[in-house]
């Protein structure tokens, strides 16, 4: 498996996906940071911690958590069996005595590595440079920024093991499948009113990231306690990633067409 | 490499019993059985006539929708004791671009259990057997089609598998690196590999080996010697087909003639059925001179391999209704042009006409 995870990880540095991630992530980053110190204009020190604060909580809520967070999974794993059965390079893999759990395991563990690093990384830079100008609420707010990251890297997590799934399971169509399927299930349901939006766990991520409910009827949304909170993310990831090495396992994925 | 001399599940060889392979409705290979031992294999065939798919399953890439392929004793669908004996070289010019040819090629090796250091000596060590050594720190991506091809080869044996599956390795190879990967086949076929090599380039397989199989529309039409299938060439009934502004005039001229066994018409043209081509070409002219006829052109569709399978496959369809082996579909040689006994088609036959191709009988 760690032969599969470092070929996947190499071709991806390589490639333009990394790099349109990282372009992507710099420009969230940078949005945010422009935000918050185009808002403070001859304001005090309090009120500046506080424009501050504001526009990172809304920077992750918004570019991480509603952006980067379905972008990354989707670039590095949705296509990541599928692209290899459409360039006919998966008979290589498929030709090695290392069974087909290892070569899912490995692509999924390269993905989510490298989207979990931008993400991580990112978060960091927004924080250091979002409070640049605060050094002592830098620190202080520092847990918060770790526990968000926490809860974005959890998410990231499972949305890499959906993509990877549906990459297996509908090689043709990976990359519209786990779109639509992020885009209704994960997006669109997590402005649900009341327990209808459970199903999402960005919605779930956010609670665990300590975010208010927005959306529809938003006093009518649950709380759901961090520990729960990971526990479902975890599960639904693992259950969703040996589903994704099950597809692979047992699929043909038409080596040789008629 | 595994000693080949036994049986059973350390033999060193391909067998398929009643091996059929469908793609939805369409079925790309239909009951083939054979048993192929140590040494180079020829497998020929038209595109689209199955060598692939048999790779494929031979490969374990596939899995068999009826019969069984066992790869040295092995099934090999998902199954690493098998695959770590089988070396594929796949037909498409797929390559992971990104990569380095070191990188790519000692990949598959610890892919294949080696480890990493290993894995980069064996590596470099196949990559200079087919003349990559100087190209192989750069990535694949820009390497030309014949050093892709190359660098496929470089992986399928960085392992030194004993069952080596080749899918038309020489395509777009120049003369120096097809001799030099012709070498490199022959001298791991000695060293006791079965080498299945696929093409549909009668000379291709020519240089490399004497013993080929003839597969045409997912069926084995016959297995022998490759101086039997040239003699089936040869013997098979070749199309003359002459265009002239009279056809019907030249019909009923030519229709006496000893050697044409049918006369049929075209559009503009009247088509002779002959077992001897060159005679009939001396006929027609000497008949045109004689009644002052015009012709426009003399051409020979059929003079190649393609015909030759189709001259097969039309027999095994031919044969198919007799209710000798009805339903199976194999070549026989019922016609009064039989291939001669050696050159074998699947299947019973009448005029000493028998199959080698059973399990265990054309193997060494």
């Amino acid at each position: 498996m760690s032969v599969v995870f470092r070929m996947q990880l190499r071709r991806l540095i390589r490639g333009r996906k990394l790099r349109l991630g990282a372009v992507s992530c710099a420009l969230v980053v940078f949005a945010v940071v422009a935000a918050r110190y185009a808002s403070e204009r001859d304001v005090g020190a309090d009120r500046s911690i506080e424009l501050a604060s504001e526009a990172i909580a809304e920077g992750f809520s918004w570019g991480f958590f509603k952006l980067l967070a379905f972008l990354l999974p989707f670039l590095f794993t949705s296509a990541a069996i599928s692209e290899e059965v459409e360039n006919r390079t998966f008979s290589y893999l498929a030709a090695r005595p290392i069974g087909r759990f290892a070569i899912a395991l490995g692509k999924f563990g390269a993905g989510a590595v490298l989207a979990v690093g931008l993400i991580v990384s990112s978060g960091l830079v927004l924080h250091i440079v979002g409070y640049a100008t605060e050094p002592s609420a830098m620190f202080e707010a520092f847990p918060e920024t770790l526990r968000t990251l926490g809860a974005l890297s959890l998410l990231t997590v499972f949305y890499c093991a959906i993509c990877m799934l549906w990459g297996a399971l509908t090689p043709d169509a990976s990359g519209v499948i786990a779109g639509m399927y992020l885009g209704i299930l994960e997006f669109c349901c997590s402005f649900l009113p009341g327990y209808f939006r459970c199903v999402s766990m960005n919605y779930v991520a956010r609670q665990i990231a300590g975010y208010e409910p927005k959306g529809l009827l938003p006093e009518t949304a649950p709380e759901i306690a961090p520990v729960i909170g990971v526990s479902v993310i975890l599960g639904l990831t693992l259950f969703v990633v040996f589903f994704a090495c099950l597809a692979v396992r047992g699929s043909e994925y038409r080596f040789a067409k008629a | 490499m595994t000693d080949s001399t036994g049986t059973g599940e350390h033999e060193v060889s391909i067998r398929a019993v009643r091996l059929s392979k469908w793609y939805g409705r369409i079925a790309a290979l239909q009951d083939v059985s054979l048993h192929l031992g140590p040494g180079v294999w020829g497998l020929l065939g038209p595109n689209g006539s199955g060598k692939t798919t048999f790779l494929q399953l031979a490969a374990g890439q596939l899995r068999p929708a009826l019969g069984e392929i066992l790869v040295c004793g092995e099934r090999p669908f998902g199954n690493p004791k098998a695959l770590r004996r089988i070396g594929l070289c796949p037909e498409a010019d797929a390559l992971y671009d990104e990569l380095t040819g070191l990188e790519f090629v000692s990949l598959m090796a610890e892919l294949s259990g080696f480890s990493k250091k290993e894995a980069v000596e064996r590596a470099a060590s196949s990559l200079d057997a087919f003349g990559l050594v100087d190209a192989k720190d750069r990535r694949i991506g820009g390497y030309s089609r014949g050093m892709r091809q190359r660098a496929k080869l470089a992986q399928c044996v960085v392992h030194d598998p004993d069952v080596i599956l080749l899918d038309e390795p020489l395509t777009g190879t120049d003369p120096a690196s097809r001799h030099r990967i012709l070498e490199e086949v022959k001298r791991r076929a000695e060293a006791g590999a079965v080498v299945l090599f696929s093409t549909h380039v009668l000379p291709e397989i020519e240089a490399l080996t004497d013993r080929v199989l003839l597969i045409a529309r997912g069926q084995l039409v016959a297995q022998g010697h490759m101086h039997e299938i040239r003699g089936l060439l040869e013997e098979h009934p070749h199309h003359v087909r002459v265009y002239c502004p009279e056809p019907r005039k030249l019909a009923a001229l030519v229709l006496d003639v000893e050697g044409i066994v049918a006369v049929s018409f075209a559009a503009g043209a009247v088509e002779l059925m002959t077992y001897d081509p060159e005679a009939t070409y001396q006929i027609v002219a000497e008949k045109v001179v004689e009644h002052g006829l015009e012709i426009e052109s003399i051409t020979s569709p059929d003079a190649n391999l393609e015909a030759l399978f189709h001259y097969l496959v039309e027999r095994s369809t031919a044969g198919a209704g007799t209710g000798m082996d009805a339903g199976v579909g194999r070549a026989r040689g019922g016609s009064a042009h039989a291939p001669p006994a050696a050159a074998v088609a699947q299947g019973a036959a009448p005029g000493g006409y028998q199959p080698q191709a059973t399990p265990g009988g054309s193997s060494s």
